[in-house]
């Protein structure tokens, strides 16, 4: 079996990349943050959207994945950088922080250090020093089935699903097939194909939790007037030649390949199978990629048929996409041109056979367009937002 | 020739990767191999999908190895196969 060079984590966990992360736990924090990784080479600002007022699910969902991030294989460790009286107080973060990693951590807060200037000095002074032991950690061996591949789509057109998403399923196959696991999200694009998902469950109870999945979600929708069926296949996807939902779906959902379905996991939640793996993640990719970061992936291949410039902090994304335009127009932004597939110059199987060569070289340190541009977008999905704007 | 993608080898539906005129001829290709060549009886654009095999009203289409809809009407060799002609079973 392939064997892979990486970092090994105090917690067994095997990484892909060496990072210092620097997390704020409340958008008060953001700036303070900003400030420390600018002067520490080898760390990386995990900004805050919020982190104070949020309420329900919302904080749980924050908690869970902010723990999620730091707990990421590829991190070395983690200094939360807090204000003091945020709701999300850093005191919890860093207990849900080691309920499921024993990496390295450290806390600091604002008000208690006393004001920015002697917070960024200090944050500075501990990441440098983060900094000088994680590049003493030497690499490691690892094997695929210590990989869990992310897969999204974004920016998706009529290419989509009838090149890179099929060819991603081919790849999945492979990872799957080596003993790695591969997470599929985006719960709306389930949407028409969630029989089909639940026939492929491992056991009668995931087939169950896929169905309440895609059912649960439908009622909030249908609760707030709107009906995601009947929505879909858009105008712009008839135009483009889908015309049902469930092709779209099918289209979608083929980037998970053909293997068992052995877990359904909540929005940033670590998975406790390997295999093929449903998360409950939004269509906004930014937040969908994030997620499966917060849940231990390593890597994210990423399809695209308009073109997506989008990069994640803490893991490589590749980019590919089947439209040869967007592949000319977008090479910025494009790892892996597919487009010979609707040429006829390429078949789907070839097609998945170069995305997943070019995930074994991501893991052994190939760097993606994104990294190279140095992107790091990440962002937590919030819900439960009841503040203010009830005025009619 | 022009050619049609087939995804699945159950399929009775292929997507052309280019605009297709009534009357062409054009090679059906599944894992990169020629499997069938069909006339098309409709002009068909690009990346939209033409029936393989005789589809009767109400049978179902197969795309992906799966079914995407019933169609509205019988269904001939080279005929397209678009919103007016198949709907969805799951909205």
């Amino acid at each position: 079996m392939k064997e892979l060079l990486g970092y090994r984590r105090p917690d067994g966990k095997f990484g892909i990349r060496n990072l210092v992360l620097v997390m704020s736990t409340v958008g008060c924090a953001n700036e303070t943050v900003n400030r420390i990784v600018s002067e520490v080479e080898g760390a990386v600002a995990i900004p805050n959207q919020k982190g104070c007022g949020q309420v329900g699910d919302s904080m749980e969902i924050l908690r869970r994945t902010m723990a999620g991030f730091a707990a990421n294989p590829n991190v070395y460790g983690t200094i939360l950088v807090g204000l003091g009286c945020e709701t999300n107080k850093p005191s919890v973060i860093a207990d849900r922080i080691k309920e499921i990693t024993n990496k390295p951590l450290e806390v600091l807060t604002i008000q208690e250090v006393g004001g920015t200037i002697k917070t960024i000095k200090e944050g500075i002074k501990r990441a440098k020093a983060m900094v000088a032991d994680m590049n003493l950690v030497s690499l490691s061996k690892g094997s695929l089935s210590e990989i869990t591949l992310a897969t999204n789509c974004g920016g998706s057109d009529a290419t989509s699903g009838l090149s890179p998403n099929p060819a991603l399923g081919v790849c999945s196959d492979m990872l799957i097939h080596h003993g790695g696991t591969v997470i599929i999200g985006e719960t709306t694009e389930l949407f028409g194909a969630e029989h089909i998902l639940a026939n492929r469950a491992n056991t009668p109870e995931t087939a169950q939790r896929i169905l309440e999945l895609v059912q649960s979600l439908e009622r909030t929708f249908m609760d707030m007037g709107l009906s995601v069926r009947g929505a879909n296949p858009t105008p712009g996807n008839m135009a483009g030649g889908l015309s049902t939902l469930e092709e779209k779906s099918l289209g979608g959902i083929s980037k998970l390949g053909s293997t068992v379905i052995n877990e359904v996991v909540k929005y940033g939640e670590i998975p406790t199978k390997k295999g093929s793996i449903i998360m409950d993640t939004p269509g906004y990719d930014i937040e969908s990629v994030s997620a499966m970061v917060a849940g231990g992936a390593q890597l994210c291949v990423f399809t695209t048929g308009r073109g997506s410039p989008i990069g994640n902090a803490i893991i490589p994304m590749i980019k590919i996409t089947g439209n040869e335009d967007t592949a000319l127009n977008m090479q910025d932004n494009i790892d892996i041109d597919l487009s010979g597939i609707l040429r006829g110059e390429m078949t789907i199987y070839e097609g998945g056979n170069y995305i997943y060569d070019r995930v074994i070289s991501t893991c052994e340190g190939e760097l993606s367009k994104a990294e190279i541009h140095g992107f790091k977008e990440i962002s937590i999905y919030r819900n439960n937002e009841v503040w203010c704007c009830n005025l009619q | 020739m022009k050619r049609a993608l087939q995804l699945n080898e159950k399929d009775n539906v292929a997507t052309v990767i280019e605009t297709v005129k009534r009357g062409e001829l054009v090679e059906i290709l599944w894992n990169g191999i020629c499997v069938n060549k069909i006339i098309v009886n409709d002009e068909i654009k690009k990346y939209f999908k033409v029936a393989l095999i005789p589809i009767s009203k109400d049978e179902v289409v197969i795309k992906y190895g799966e079914v995407i809809g019933r169609v509205n009407m019988d269904r001939h060799i080279g005929d397209i196969i678009h919103v007016d002609e198949v709907r969805s079973i799951k909205v």
